[in-house]
């Protein structure tokens, strides 16, 4: 080796640190079954796609990327996917509602509402312990009733023969989809898939499914198919216009970003404005962006202290009843990563600056959410206010995590903090 | 699906080291987890077959660092608005031995997958330019050609590190 292959060899064995914990067996075994039933979905997708070929030959299976509306148009849905993927929309005539299971069991990672005409008063509202999918949604239906399922998935669900987005791939290879699960369960409770769609073709990592079905067996009345099914529902964009913030104060002008799905990342500069106030802004107001990137913003002097969601004074005088002493740790930026793990969303962070020896850090999370969450393995601090914010804290030792049972969720991580833990609490 | 004969203790023997390759690959430690057991998940499926073929810890090696370079960017890449921009490095200051690891650490996540693998694999491992070859199914001599890139790229920062010492 040269001296410089000697010192990097050298600086690399000393820049990794101990691992937090071994390899889980049970994880590796979990993931392995999770690979094999993927494998056995495609088979199932396959048997639901001449299933639905045979008994309804107006429905399309798969919609193409044409940019013209796709669906049974006789049944009254339309479902209308444009070039550029922009702003889908999923038009149903008046009348039918969306209802979200809180515990939908349906598959890892995808919020699925369900769409019915019907009103649903089966055991699914009330959150039985086992969580409900779609068979649970068919057996509430009327005689002729018709319940339809849409999802999200993305690459990790990728598994079937359905083609997927163009630029979505798994191991290397063009990604296939599937929306077996809800085909699965409408067999296995007698009814007859009367609608299967599966809507691609966006630049992110992710798609949509529709899978109507109706109560009973035999072939499906095409005129009776999705009749009536709910009213508009936008999906989210997935390019919008960059807003203007230059002028805002910080905590003003990341909301403004935030709520359109933007990050924001800021400096501080000097400058003649009042401190606080963003000077500049990257890329320019105006300019057409993918939803979910970062937004570099110039802010002047001082620090901007407060981010979106709810003040920091407010999660802290919560910390503070719950007997937990707060000391904000400004340069605590953490490096956060989701895992999907059956429908639970597990957060985990990592401080990047090295934990004092004589105190725990924990970091406070707030997740907005568009539905209720129940957190299990964290400690909340503080009221749950229904369905909006939920609060926890985790350890971040390293082998901390915390767990968020989602439903249809718009998450968030919109505020962060840490705390010195006084007491025994956690 | 039962748990295949032997696996557990390989597991149990050589998960640390493969976590801290994933990490190196990876940067954080779920990130670095989640490598690990993808790839362990692939030998485990394979396991009867991969054990009398081959020796299964080159196995899962060679899944992780292909899992790696293949890896779909998670889906989730918000970013949280930091209170306070990074500050730089101060001469003798308390954290150096930190911001050394951060910045090579940095320096490692500006490097393309392959020539981060191949670092990886050749100066944290310790495996030759053949082995790293046969890993990542390509020719000794991209081994080399992508060393040679990926040092020039570091050489930043080993230079760096020269003067501030």
């Amino acid at each position: 080796m040269t001296p410089v292959e000697q010192k990097l060899s050298q600086a690399l064995h000393e820049l990794v640190p101990q691992p937090p914990a071994d390899v889980s067996i049970d994880a590796v075994a979990r993931t392995a079954r999770r690979r094999r039933r993927a494998g056995a979905a495609a088979m199932a997708l396959v048997a639901s796609a001449l299933i639905a070929a045979v008994t309804v030959p107006s429905v399309l299976l798969a919609a193409e990327r044409t940019g013209s509306t796709v669906g049974a148009s006789s049944s009254g849905v339309s479902l209308t996917q444009r070039s550029s993927w922009d702003g889908v929309v999923f038009r149903y005539p008046a009348g039918w509602q969306v209802r979200s299971f809180p515990f939908a069991t349906h598959g890892p990672g995808r919020p699925g509402p369900f769409l019915g005409n019907q009103a649903l008063d089966g055991p699914c509202w009330s959150l039985p312990q086992r969580g409900c999918g779609l068979a649970d949604a068919v057996q509430g239906l009327r005689a002729g009733g018709v319940i339809a399922e849409w999802s999200s998935f993305t690459s990790r669900d990728a598994s079937s023969v359905l083609p997927g987005p163009p630029n979505m791939t798994v191991d290397g290879r063009p990604a296939r989809v599937t929306i077996s699960d809800a085909s699965a369960y409408c067999r296995a409770m007698g009814g007859t898939i009367t609608l299967s769609a599966v809507i691609v073709g966006g630049p992110s990592d992710q798609g949509y499914a529709l899978t109507a079905c109706s109560r009973g067996p035999g072939e499906a009345q095409t005129t009776a198919t999705l009749r009536a099914v709910i009213a508009a529902a936008r999906f989210p964009a997935t390019h919008s216009d960059v807003p203007n913030v230059l002028g805002l104060s910080y905590s003003s002008a990341v909301k403004e970003l935030t709520l359109l799905g933007y990050a924001a990342r800021a400096v501080t500069v000097p400058g003649s404005a009042p401190s606080g106030r963003v000077v500049a802004q990257s890329p320019a107001a105006g300019s057409y962006e993918p939803v979910g990137g970062v937004v570099q913003l110039q802010v002047v002097g001082g620090t901007p202290t407060e981010g979106p969601g709810t003040p920091a004074a407010v999660w802290r005088a919560a910390l503070n009843l719950s007997q937990h002493a707060v000391q904000p740790h400004p340069a605590a930026t953490a490096v956060w990563t989701e895992t999907t793990w059956g429908q639970w969303w597990r957060l985990e962070g990592q401080p990047t600056q090295p934990s004092p020896a004589s105190a725990q850090q924990v970091f406070v999370v707030e997740l907005v959410s568009a539905t209720p969450m129940t957190c299990f393995v964290c400690t909340n601090v503080g009221p749950e206010p229904t369905g909006r914010y939920a609060y926890s804290t985790f350890a971040v030792d390293g082998s901390g995590g915390g767990g968020f049972a989602l439903g249809d969720v718009a998450y968030r991580l919109s505020a962060i903090g840490t705390v010195r833990v006084a007491g025994t609490g956690l | 699906m039962s748990e295949p004969d032997g696996f557990r203790d390989f597991v149990a023997a050589r998960s640390r080291s493969l976590l801290r390759t994933a990490w190196l690959l990876t940067g954080d430690w779920p990130t670095a987890e989640d490598l690990v057991q993808t790839a362990l998940a692939k030998t485990w499926l394979r396991w009867g077959s991969i054990r009398r073929r081959e020796d299964p810890a080159a196995y899962v090696r060679r899944a992780m660092v292909n899992t790696y370079s293949t890896w779909w960017r998670r889906r989730w890449t918000g970013e949280i608005p930091t209170a306070a921009p990074p500050e730089g490095r101060v001469r003798d200051d308390p954290f150096a031995a930190v911001d050394t690891r951060g910045s090579l650490l940095a320096a490692l996540e500006q490097l393309p997958r392959r020539q981060r693998a191949v670092v990886v694999l050749r100066f944290y491992d310790d495996f030759t330019e053949a082995q790293v070859a046969a890993m990542l199914g390509c020719s000794v001599g991209t081994v080399k050609s992508q060393t040679a890139k990926a040092l020039a790229k570091l050489r930043a920062f080993l230079v760096d590190e020269e003067v501030a010492r």
